[in-house]
C-alpha cells in the first residue's frame, strides 16, 4: 500500500473538498453524507467461461491439513469482497465519493503447472556440500495460495432523474488502482516423492515441504479497474439504510514480469524452494491472476449505508 | 396553524346558528355540511372493518364474511371520502324526518345528499341511504320522495346487499359462461327489485301517503335524463339592448320526448318501468286501506327542499363542464327566482367557460350533441352548436358583461369578467376595430331608412341626377366613411339586404367604449404579447439553451419559496401486478399520514393539513374544507389545458382567509409490485447467464414506489406543479418521510438558493 503516492491521496482529498463546496440542500431528510459498509461475494466466472483456462476444476483448491499433514481438494466457487465507501450529494441524483475495496480468494487449480511435471531439487548445507545428492520431486499435491486484492477508487453515483439519492436504485461508477498480493502471512505446502537417485523409477515416501512464495510473487501487483454497481439502499431508520445490489469490475494489470524471475544464484534452503515454488507455479501464473484479481462479472452486496 | 385553533369554536357558533335558519336563495350560498359529524365519515375504513372483524354472516364462510364486510366498507368510504356527500344540512334533514315518517324515529338508518345531477338513490349494508341531488331536484312531492326512500328501506330490510353477494359468490363458482352469468345475476337483482317495490309500498302505505303519486315516482325515473321542468326558451329571452339575435338562430321544431317503457332489461340489475308499473298494480290493488297524504310535512318544506337541489344542480352542471345544462337549468329557476345573484353569477360561470372552451379549440367536449337532446333544451343546445367561433365567443362575453353590470361591485364577478377578458386576449380572430359602436337595433333601423331613401330616389326621375349629388353632399362624413368600408346599417343598393349574421359585431356596441374593459382588455393582450415574444425567444435559442432554460424553469415552478401550504388528505395506493390491494392501500395510506403527522414543526415549512385525520379535531368545518379542496381539484385536473374558473370562488377565497395561504398540495403514493412477465421467466430459464445478471436488476425493479404531488393555487386556480419520485424498492414509512421532506424543502427553496 506504500504505492499509493501522496499525490493520489491529495487528488483524494481535494475531490471530496469540492464535493462538499458544492451541495445543495437535498438528501435524505436533509442529510447528505453517506458512508457505506457492505460485504460481498459472488460465483468465479471467469475461471469457468474463459476458454485458455475454462474448466470447472480451476474452482478447485487444495488445503494443507496440518494436523494429519495431509491435503484436502476443495471446491471455491466465491470469492469475497468488503467494501467501504464515503459519498457526498453535490446534487438531487449525483453523489461523488471514494470507495475501498478488499477482495480476497483462494487461488484455483490453475495457477499450478501440469502436476505431471518432475521438479530438479538439489539441497546443499550450509557450507555448500551436497548432502543427499540430487534428485527430482514429484509435487503432487500442493496448497493453493490466497490472495489479497485492494482497490481505491473515487466514484459516482447516479440515480434516475425521478429518484432521490441516496434511496433507491443508483448506479455507481469508479475508475481507480487496485493492488493485488499473495497472503503471505499464511503458510503453504506442497507434498510429493523423492525419485531416488541411482534407482530407475524409485520414489521416497512422501515428503511435505513449506511452499515459499518468491520474491516476485511477494511483490504487488498494480492494476488499473474500472468499476460499476448498482444498488438499491433502503431506508430503515432516518440515519441508516440497507444497501443491496451488484457489482462488475473489469481491470487491467500492468506488466510486472521482470520481477517475477528469482535469482538462480541462491543456495539457502528457502531460495531453492522458491525455485521449486516458481516451477511449480504456472509460467501464466500472473495472467491468471489478473483476471482473477482484476475481474468481477458479478458480486452480489449487502451492507449498511449510514447517513448524516 | 394558530388560526385552526380558533376556528372550531367559531364554527360551532356559526353551525348552531345558520341550521335554525332557512336557506335564503336571495343570498343562495353553495351548500356544505353542518352539525355534527357522523361516525360513517369520522370513523377510518379499518376501524369500521375491525369492528366488525369477528362477524360471520349467514350463508358465507369466514373468509368470505370477511371479504364482504371489508368490500362494502371500502366502497362505501370512497364514495363517503368524496367530498361529495353532504350531512346536517336542510336536505337531509328534510329527507331523513320523510325517511322517520316510514322507519319510525328510532331507526339506525342514516340518510345522506349525494352531490350529483343522477337522478338515483341507493342504500348500503350499513344502513346508509344515498339520495342524489338530482332526485330532489325533479320531484314532484314529498309522496315521491317517500316512495323512492321506502324502496331503499325496503332493500336495507331485507339485507338485499348480503344476498346479491351469497348470489355473486354462488354464481361466480358455476360453470357457465360469461354470459348466462349475467343473465342469472340480472334476473337475480330484479327479484330483489321486484321486492323492494313490494315491501316499500307496505312501508309507503303504512306510513299514510296516496296510492296516486306512486306512478308518476316511475316517470321521475324515466325521464330522468331530461331537465327538472321543461320550458321553451323565447327567442326574446336573449334579446337586449346590445345584443340581438337573430330568429333564423333559433330551431322551431325539435325533437319530441320520447322513451320505452318497455326496453330490454335482461341485462340489467333494474326491471324495465313497464314491469314494475305493472307489478306494483297488483300490490296496490290488494291494499284496502289507502291514505291521500301527498305530503306528511309542511308542503313549503318540500318545495324549499327541492329549489336548494335544484340550485345545487347549477354547481354540480359546472362543476361537470355540461354548461349548456347549467344555463337550461338558470333559465327554469330565473322564472320563479328573476335576477338572483347566486344564479346570475353562475350563468356568468358557464358562459365564460363556453368561451374559454371555445377559444382554447375545447368546445366540443363541454356541450351537447343537439341531437341527443330532447325536448325544450334542444333549442339552446342547438343554439350554441349553430353560433360560429367569432358569434360564440362575443354572445358569451356579452352575457359576462351583462352580469358585471348588474353587479359592478362583486368581486367574484369581477374576476370572471376579467377571466372571459383573458380569454377573449387570447383569441386571435376577436379584434376591438371589427365591432361596430352602434347598437343592432340602430343599425337596423338604418338600414331601413337608407333602403327607403334609396327606393325613394329611385321613384324620382332616373335622369334627376342633381337628387342623387344633393343626397351625396348630405351624407355626414361619418356616414360617408360607414358606406365606403361597407358597413351594413346604410344600404348602398335598393336590393341590398341586412347582413343578419354579423349580429354580433353590434353586441359589444357599449362595452368597446368602455375604459375598464379596454385597460383590462390591453393589459391582458400585452401580457400576452410578452409572452409570445418570450416563447418566440426561446424557440431561437440553441438546442443546449433551450434544454437549460426548460430545466431552469422547471425549477423555478418547484423552488416557490413557500413558508406555508395546505395539505390535501394524501391518498395511497398498493398495486400488485394489475390489482389494486385495497387492505394494503388503506394501510399505506395510515402509514403516509402518520408520515405526515410527523412533519409537525418538524420543516421550514408550516403543514395547514386538511383531511379525515383533522375530523377529530375540527369536525364538520374541516370535512367542508376538504370537501371543497378536493371538488376544486377534480374540477381543475378534468382539463388540464384549459385554465378554468372556479365553481366556488368565494368558498375558496374564505379557504384562503382561513389558512393565510391558497397553495394546495396533494400526494398520491402508489406502491407497485410488478410481477415477472411470463415472457421474462422463458427467456431467463433459456439463458441462465442472463439470469445472474439480469434477475437480480429484475428483482430490483419490480417493487417500487411513485410519489407524486400536485401543487395547485386556489388564488390563480391553477396547478403550479406536478413532480413525481421514483424510488425502487419496498414503500416504507421511512422512505415517504423523506420523500414528503425532500419536497417541502424544495417548495420552500427560491430558486437563487
Amino acid at each position: 500500500m506504500t504505492t499509493f503516492n501522496k499525490y493520489t491521496l491529495t487528488s483524494l482529498f481535494l475531490f471530496v473538498v469540492l464535493a462538499n463546496m458544492h451541495a445543495q440542500n437535498s438528501g435524505f431528510l436533509g442529510k447528505k453524507n453517506m458512508f457505506s459498509i457492505s460485504t460481498g461475494g459472488g460465483i468465479r466466472v471467469l475461471p469457468i467461461i474463459l476458454p485458455e483456462v475454462g474448466d470447472v476444476n480451476n474452482l478447485n483448491y487444495n488445503k494443507y491439513n496440518e494436523s494429519d499433514d495431509s491435503f484436502d481438494e476443495k471446491k471455491n466457487l466465491f470469492k469475497w469482497n468488503v467494501n467501504f465507501s464515503y459519498k457526498r450529494l453535490i446534487k438531487r441524483n449525483l453523489a461523488i465519493g471514494i470507495m475501498g475495496q478488499y477482495t480476497t480468494y483462494q487461488a484455483g487449480n490453475n495457477v499450478f503447472g501440469s502436476s505431471n511435471n518432475n521438479y530438479y531439487y538439489s539441497d546443499y548445507d550450509y557450507y555448500g556440500d551436497n548432502i543427499y545428492g540430487n534428485y527430482t520431486i514429484n509435487p503432487n499435491r500442493i496448497s493453493s495460495p490466497k490472495f489479497n486484492v485492494f482497490s481505491l477508487r473515487p466514484v459516482i453515483t447516479l440515480s434516475p432523474k425521478k429518484s432521490l439519492l441516496p434511496m433507491g436504485i443508483s448506479h455507481t461508477f469508479g475508475l481507480g488502482f487496485s493492488v493485488m498480493q499473495m497472503n503471505t502471512n499464511k503458510e503453504y505446502y506442497f507434498a510429493g516423492s523423492p525419485i531416488l537417485p541411482g534407482e530407475y523409477g524409485a520414489t521416497g515416501p512422501l515428503e511435505t515441504h513449506q511452499l515459499i512464495a518468491p520474491e516476485g510473487f511477494k511483490n504487488n501487483y498494480w492494476g488499473l479497474d474500472f468499476f460499476y454497481s448498482a444498488s438499491i439502499n433502503y431506508p430503515i431508520t432516518r440515519f441508516m439504510m440497507i444497501e443491496f445490489g451488484y457489482d462488475m469490475r473489469v481491470g487491467y494489470a500492468f506488466p510486472n514480469r521482470g520481477k517475477r524471475m528469482a535469482n538462480e544464484t541462491l543456495f539457502d534452503t528457502n531460495s531453492d524452494m522458491e525455485r521449486i515454488s516458481e516451477r511449480i507455479l504456472n509460467t501464466n501464473f500472473q495472467d491468471v491472476l489478473a483476471r482473477e484479481g482484476m475481474f468481477s462479472i458479478l458480486s452480489l452486496r449487502l451492507g449498511l449505508v449510514f447517513v448524516f | 396553524m394558530k388560526k385552526l385553533t380558533l376556528i372550531p369554536l367559531f364554527t360551532l357558533g356559526l353551525s348552531l346558528f345558520v341550521t335554525a335558519q332557512k336557506t335564503d336563495f336571495s343570498n343562495f350560498t353553495p351548500i356544505q355540511s353542518r352539525g355534527d359529524m357522523p361516525d360513517d365519515f369520522a370513523l377510518m375504513t379499518f376501524e369500521k372493518v375491525n369492528e366488525e372483524k369477528d362477524i360471520v354472516i349467514d350463508g358465507l364462510g369466514k373468509k368470505e364474511s370477511k371479504e364482504f364486510i371489508k368490500g362494502i366498507h371500502y366502497g362505501i368510504d370512497e364514495i363517503l371520502r368524496s367530498g361529495r356527500v353532504i350531512y346536517g344540512d336542510e336536505m337531509t334533514e328534510y329527507v331523513t324526518r320523510v325517511g322517520e315518517k316510514i322507519t319510525g324515529k328510532n331507526s339506525d338508518i342514516r340518510f345522506y345528499i349525494l352531490r350529483s345531477n343522477v337522478v338515483n338513490a341507493f342504500s348500503t349494508k350499513q344502513g346508509i341511504i344515498f339520495v342524489t341531488e338530482g332526485l330532489l331536484a325533479q320531484l314532484s312531492n314529498e309522496a315521491q320522495l317517500a316512495f323512492v326512500l321506502a324502496h331503499e328501506i325496503a332493500h336495507y330490510q331485507k339485507e338485499h346487499v348480503v344476498e346479491g353477494y351469497k348470489e355473486n359468490v354462488e354464481i361466480a363458482r358455476s360453470r357457465v359462461n360469461n354470459d348466462s352469468k349475467i343473465k342469472q345475476l340480472s334476473q337475480y337483482s330484479k327479484e330483489k327489485e321486484f321486492e323492494a317495490d313490494g315491501v316499500g309500498i307496505e312501508l309507503y302505505n303504512a306510513a299514510g301517503y296516496s296510492k296516486e303519486e306512486l306512478f308518476d315516482v316511475f316517470d321521475v325515473l324515466l325521464y330522468s335524463y331530461l331537465p327538472f321542468d321543461l320550458k321553451s326558451i323565447p327567442s326574446t329571452y336573449w334579446n337586449t339592448d346590445h345584443l340581438v339575435i337573430p330568429e333564423s338562430y333559433f330551431e322551431t321544431e325539435f325533437p319530441d320526448i320520447s322513451v320505452e317503457k318497455d326496453y330490454d332489461d335482461s341485462k340489467s340489475s333494474h326491471p324495465n318501468i313497464q314491469s314494475r308499473s305493472e307489478m306494483i298494480l297488483d300490490i296496490i290493488e290488494n291494499i284496502n286501506n289507502w291514505g291521500e297524504a301527498r305530503f306528511l310535512l309542511p308542503e313549503e318544506d318540500f318545495y324549499h327542499v327541492r329549489n336548494i337541489a335544484r340550485f345545487e344542480t347549477v354547481r354540480n352542471d359546472l362543476y361537470a363542464f355540461r354548461y349548456g345544462d347549467a344555463i337550461y337549468s338558470i333559465y327554469l329557476l330565473e322564472q320563479e327566482f328573476p335576477n338572483n345573484k347566486y344564479l346570475q353569477i353562475c350563468k356568468a360561470k358557464a358562459w365564460a367557460g363556453l368561451l374559454a372552451f371555445k377559444v382554447e379549440g375545447r368546445y366540443t367536449s363541454v356541450t351537447t350533441s343537439p341531437s341527443k337532446v330532447q325536448g325544450d333544451p334542444h333549442q339552446l343546445h342547438q343554439l350554441l352548436k349553430k353560433l360560429d367561433k367569432k358569434q360564440l365567443v362575443t354572445v358569451a362575453f356579452r352575457q359576462v358583461a351583462d352580469i358585471k353590470q348588474q353587479f359592478p361591485e362583486d368581486g367574484e364577478v369581477e374576476a370572471i369578467y376579467q377571466y372571459a377578458i383573458q380569454h377573449l386576449a387570447r383569441e386571435k380572430n376577436f379584434k376591438i376595430s371589427d365591432y361596430y359602436e352602434i347598437s343592432y337595433q340602430e343599425a337596423y333601423d338604418a338600414f331601413q331608412k337608407s333602403l327607403d331613401e334609396l327606393n325613394q330616389a329611385d321613384s324620382l326621375t332616373s335622369t334627376d341626377t342633381t337628387a342623387v349629388i344633393k343626397e351625396e353632399k348630405e351624407l355626414s362624413k361619418y356616414e360617408k366613411i360607414k358606406r365606403s368600408t361597407g358597413a351594413k346599417e346604410v344600404a348602398t343598393s335598393k336590393d341590398d339586404k341586412f347582413d343578419e349574421d354579423d349580429f354580433y359585431l353590434y353586441a359589444l356596441n357599449d362595452i368597446i367604449k368602455d375604459d375598464h374593459f379596454k385597460q383590462s382588455y390591453d393589459s391582458h393582450k400585452s401580457d400576452l404579447e410578452a409572452k409570445e415574444e418570450e416563447e418566440e425567444k426561446k424557440r431561437q435559442l440553441a438546442y443546449s439553451e433551450r434544454k437549460q432554460l426548460k430545466k431552469q424553469e422547471e425549477k423555478e415552478k418547484i423552488q416557490m419559496g413557500l413558508e406555508e401550504i395546505i395539505l390535501l388528505e394524501p391518498r395511497a395506493i398498493q398495486v400488485k401486478g394489475n390489482d389494486i390491494d385495497i387492505e394494503k392501500s388503506e394501510k399505506l395510506e395510515i402509514d403516509l399520514r402518520e408520515v405526515v403527522e410527523r412533519f409537525h414543526g418538524n420543516s421550514n415549512v408550516s403543514v395547514y393539513k386538511v383531511g379525515s385525520l383533522e375530523y377529530k379535531s375540527h369536525g364538520t368545518y374541516m370535512y367542508n374544507q376538504k370537501a371543497a379542496l378536493v371538488n376544486s381539484l377534480s374540477h381543475l385536473i378534468e382539463y388540464e389545458e384549459v385554465s378554468v374558473f372556479p365553481v366556488d370562488y368565494n368558498l375558496n377565497k374564505e379557504i384562503i382567509n382561513d389558512f393565510g395561504t391558497g397553495k394546495v398540495a396533494f400526494i398520491i403514493v402508489q406502491s407497485v409490485h410488478q410481477r415477472l412477465s411470463p415472457r421474462k421467466i422463458v427467456f431467463y430459464s433459456i439463458l441462465p447467464p442472463v439470469w445472474l445478471i439480469a434477475g437480480p436488476v429484475t428483482f430490483m425493479k419490480s417493487f417500487y414506489t411513485n410519489f407524486g404531488v400536485a401543487v395547485f393555487d386556489l388564488d390563480t386556480y391553477a396547478f403550479n406543479v406536478f413532480t413525481n419520485q421514483q424510488i425502487s424498492g419496498f414503500t416504507s414509512k421511512m422512505e415517504m418521510e423523506a420523500l414528503m421532506y425532500d419536497f417541502l424543502n424544495q417548495i420552500n427553496k427560491t430558486t437563487d438558493q
